[in-house]
């Protein structure tokens, strides 16, 4: 029966037509075979029950007419257990789904859901789900995944479920990627992606015991851009990085997850100066980036993200960060963390030693961005400051816009005065969030006298109005530690 | 010769509809699609237990089973057949058409029918039900076709109750994947069926499809993925199947690249200037993240649209390619007041107060729409003098109805935000302290302090203004832009109001 239709006709199996080091082969186990085992378990026990049941229809008066068939199904039980021996057997072959550059080619066992047509085109994949709820810890260890998977719809019909205890972690990973390459990335629904970036960042260094929440809004991170980010996979500085996923965009900068060569996981901060920049800017923009990138990998401090590098390419600026797993402040905070005392007096105490080493180096080293957002919380409660918001300032300053969490800016830095007490305002706005779990008002003396009146009295001393009548970082370690 | 594949829905089928709609974007109901596609499983399992429990009561009550276990065999496969007997895709050629039936554990292909067999193509909307709902319906007459014993099995629940001999084939509107699906369709049935069995209101439809729905923007753009990646279109690229040349590039700010570009209609080959302001989605976030950004640009897209005003410029049409969307604007000749007052262009008073004469009657408008609109973003980047004297104000990106709720991070050139649009709430009257601002920058040819008043040293009449204007208390600060209107009409330095 002619039933090829047009839309596939164009993948023969026979002429793939690409090299066979394009192709990527991902081995699946269909279906659990254990299941079969079971059953043959099972099979004694039903046939207990049914030779019991038989032998009350056998002592019913009406019964006659049935009590010689018993032996039928005495006889029916060894063959059934031999049955569910081979099935087992037989679903333990493997199977393998190709991708090339064409396409994605399965097996024909799984042919039932895809229509009988089992070669299908990048474009036609509607779209990717994924069911289960997925923490960091399952994915990590691999085995719990029973009954979570992945649903691939396709446009011309039929779909896909790959269920995830049948696969090994590295073959999503190839799918993934094969999708990026070959396909669209924006084809995986929300949870989908979520997952994407759970595979790619997990390892096992991050800690099992932060399994709460990074399904954070994706939504504020993912923004149009002005110039196309970089796709995984593509190599910086001779090969040095290889960028594994794209982690926030939007504007003239983007963040990536990337690896340097040897397996180590960097942050690489992007940010582009837009095309028609006049040249003087774009040479002065470049000067205050290398100038304070040099500035910044000199920094050494035990919890500040360290900058590892920075170069240009391609005309794009590029810094290196010290990639730190973890949640941060904002979702510890979201995920309900109880905020006690002890626990404000520890942050406290953290950020302003942070913040003291900043401003004890000479020149002293303005953060210009210390909000909840970009404090990274470990298992033990170590703080660790990242992501200088540097890069986006330059671009800043070369086109005059200005994006970015109002709540934590003191009037000064928005008026482009940024100075040491400038950070102090955004440390005080970063307490009342903790003391309160909500933002402070922004260009206001924020108080919550509710809270305790010594922290109050800290918070509402750093959030003056006034660079000059908030307290410098030393005073600020010695108040923390008089915290209660 | 294409022969697109068309997925059908008929009367009864609405649910196999409902797994091939591409609208469904969200995946809530995902084991109900699966259990759909598995059905004839499903009905395995049902029946099968239905007949095992069926046969233990029989046994127990000591009834003959077999008429039970027929009546239920007889139910199963009644069910089976009503869902393979759904035609899932229509194939178009030139030559013919044929209806298929692509099932999981069935398939079947009819037998390829003349085009002149089609009695009746219509486009019905029914009545109670979202325009969603609008499906096309084709009706077949099979009384001049030769006889195929197997087809006519086939088409049973399709053939029309009243008239034997008529097959009706329903079509979803939005059950059609791609735009280019609908097209292919409304345009063969209107090139190849002959013209009096085509309904008046096929015949009125757009090919393209009234708005363009996010939908077929998005899955269009599935199949055109665009190879030159990270660059910027070079000259003369075409876009949009050849709708549109890129002419060059004009320039780009911070969320978009902006080309000077023609646009060629496709009947009469004419070619208009315009403008396309390109903005690349992102990719990573997952569709819903998509399409939200996309949302965006249909937004200020739809903003545009509903403006009717010569002091705004207007938006043509929208489009994505690979993963990039497209605004199509109309292209205006002339530069950026920051440019004119760079360049030195701009200096005397009388100039610049006929100007914001102009300007006050865009905020007007803009502030008299119902629900007002805030520009949040009135800077002299964005407003251009036209050739004819004309301010025209562009990029609506961040400009919202009042009614949508503010966001959380703020944007905008910062020397131009009134206080209270820092705080993440802007009303009509930060508009008033951006155009307070916009003055000032002409008069004094530099950027004001950001959030405090500005003062111009000029006339002292206009200095008033201008520091009414930006007064950052919202209470101090001119309530309406009419006041601040009156207020330069009464300098009496006009001399050419437009």
């Amino acid at each position: 029966m002619d039933v090829v239709p047009a839309r596939t006709h164009t993948i023969a199996s026979e002429n793939y037509g690409y090299s066979p080091g394009e192709v990527v082969q991902i081995n699946y186990e269909k279906g659990n075979a254990w299941w079969w085992f079971w059953i043959a378990c099972a099979l004694p026990f039903w046939l207990y029950t049914a030779s019991v049941l038989f032998f009350v229809i056998s002592i019913l008066p009406s019964g006659r007419l049935y009590d010689t068939s018993g032996s039928l199904v005495l006889g029916l039980v060894p063959a059934a257990i031999a049955l569910c021996f081979t099935r087992m057997g037989l679903n333990r072959s493997r199977l393998t789904i190709t991708l090339s550059p064409k396409g994605l080619y399965f097996p024909k066992p799984l042919q039932g859901s895809l229509l009988q047509r089992t070669d299908r085109e990048w474009s036609d994949i509607h779209s990717i789900d994924f069911s289960g709820v997925v923490t960091p810890a399952s994915v990590l260890n691999w085995t719990p995944l029973l009954g979570y998977a992945i649903t691939i719809d396709f446009k011309s019909g039929g779909s896909l479920l790959i269920g995830l205890d049948s696969v090994k972690r590295s073959g999503v990973e190839q799918l993934f990627e094969a999708i990026e390459r070959w396909s669209d990335i924006s084809v995986l629904s929300q949870r989908a992606a979520i997952f994407h970036r759970y595979l790619v960042c997990v390892d096992e260094k991050v800690p099992p015991s932060l399994t709460a929440i990074w399904t954070d809004a994706l939504e504020s991170q993912f923004a149009t851009t002005n110039f196309v980010p970089l796709k995984s996979g593509t190599m910086l500085m001779s090969q040095r990085y290889r960028v594994r996923m794209q982690l926030a965009c939007g504007g003239l900068c983007a963040v990536y997850l990337a690896e340097q060569v040897p397996g180590v996981k960097v942050i690489l901060k992007e940010s582009v100066l837009p095309l028609d920049t006049t040249d003087q800017t774009r040479i002065k923009a470049r000067q205050l980036f290398e100038r304070e990138a040099a500035l910044l990998s000199k920094l050494n401090h035990p919890r500040i993200a360290k900058v590892l590098d920075f170069f240009v390419e391609e005309g794009r600026d590029y810094i290196v960060l010290e990639y730190v797993p973890g949640i941060n402040l904002r979702q510890m905070i979201q995920a309900g963390a109880t905020r006690d005392q002890r626990f404000l007096k520890s942050c406290a105490g953290q950020i302003a030693q942070i913040v003291e080493y900043l401003h004890g180096l000479t020149p002293p080293v303005v953060h210009r961005d210390l909000t909840p957002d970009n404090l990274i919380i470990d298992d033990d409660g170590k703080l660790t400051l990242i992501d200088f918001g540097a890069s986006n300032e330059f671009v800043g300053q070369a086109t005059g816009t200005m994006i970015g969490k109002q709540a934590y800016i003191p009037p000064e830095q928005f008026k482009g005065k940024a100075s040491p007490a400038s950070d102090i305002y955004a440390f005080g706005a970063t307490m009342y969030f903790l003391a309160t779990g909500q933002d402070p008002v922004p260009l206001s003396a924020s108080q919550c006298p509710e809270i305790g009146a010594q922290i109050d009295c800290l918070i509402q001393a750093c959030t003056q109005l006034e660079p000059d009548s908030r307290p410098d970082a030393s005073h600020l370690v010695d108040q923390c530690r008089q915290l209660p | 010769m294409t022969r697109p594949l068309l997925p059908i829905s008929n009367a009864q089928a609405e649910h196999f509809v409902l797994h091939y709609n591409p609208n469904r974007s969200s995946f809530s109901d995902n084991s109900a699609s699966l259990a759909e596609q598995n059905f004839p499983a499903f009905a395995g399992i049902l029946f099968g237990s239905m007949a095992l429990l069926g046969l233990a009561a029989c046994l127990c009550l000591s009834i003959n089973p077999i008429p039970y276990l027929a009546v239920v065999l007889a139910l199963g496969l009644v069910l089976l057949s009503i869902d393979m007997t759904r035609p899932t895709n229509l194939e178009l050629t030139p030559d013919g058409f044929r209806i298929l039936w692509l099932h999981p554990l069935f398939f079947y292909t009819g037998p390829w029918l003349d085009y002149r067999a089609i009695a009746h193509v219509t486009i019905c909307q029914p009545e109670g039900k979202p325009a969603s709902e609008r499906f096309f319906e084709v009706t077949i007459d099979t009384s001049t076709l030769p006889r195929h014993s197997d087809f006519d099995l086939m088409c049973i629940p399709i053939t029309s109750s009243f008239k034997k001999n008529q097959i009706t084939i329903r079509l979803l509107e939005s059950g059609f994947f791609q735009a280019a699906d609908r097209t292919t369709f409304l345009t063969t049935m209107r090139k190849r069926v002959a013209p009096e069995c085509q309904s008046p209101d096929l015949v009125a439809l757009d090919t393209f499809g009234d708005v363009p729905s996010y939908t077929a923007l998005w899955l269009n753009d599935l199949q055109s993925r665009d190879k030159n990646e990270t660059k910027c279109l070079p000259n003369k690229t075409l876009l949009a199947n050849g709708g549109y040349e890129i002419i060059e590039r004009l320039g780009s700010g911070g969320q978009s690249v902006v080309y000077s570009a023609m646009q060629k209609d496709a009947q009469s080959g004419q070619l208009t200037p315009c403008v396309l302001k390109e903005f690349v989605l992102p990719t990573h976030g997952g569709h819903e993240i998509k399409k939200r950004a996309l949302g965006n640009i249909q937004r200020e897209h739809a903003l545009l649209q509903s403006f009717n005003h010569p002091n705004i410029v207007k938006s043509l049409d929208l489009f994505t390619e690979g993963s990039r969307a497209y605004l199509v604007m109309e292209r205006i000749y002339g530069s950026s007041l920051r440019q004119l007052v760079d360049e030195g262009k701009i200096a005397d008073e009388k100039t610049i107060v006929s100007l914001a004469v102009q300007m006050c009657a865009l905020l007007e408008y803009l502030h008299g729409c119902e629900p007002p609109v805030v520009h949040r973003d009135f800077t002299p980047e964005n407003l251009l003098l036209a050739q004819d004297n004309q301010v025209k104000l562009i990029d609506f990106n961040v400009a919202h109805r009042l009614e949508s709720a503010s966001t959380k991070t703020v944007a905008g050139k910062h020397a131009y935000i009134s206080p209270e649009q820092f705080r993440g709430k802007p009303t009509v009257q930060s508009d008033i302290y951006s155009f307070g601002a916009s003055l000032y920058f002409m008069l004094m040819k530099k950027d004001p302090e950001p959030i405090s008043k500005s003062v111009p040293a000029s006339s002292d009449a206009l200095a008033q203004i201008v520091a009414a204007c930006t007064q950052p208390s919202e209470a101090l600060r001119y309530t309406s832009i009419s006041q601040a209107r009156n207020d330069l009409m009464a300098l009496d330095l006009i001399t050419l109001v437009i």
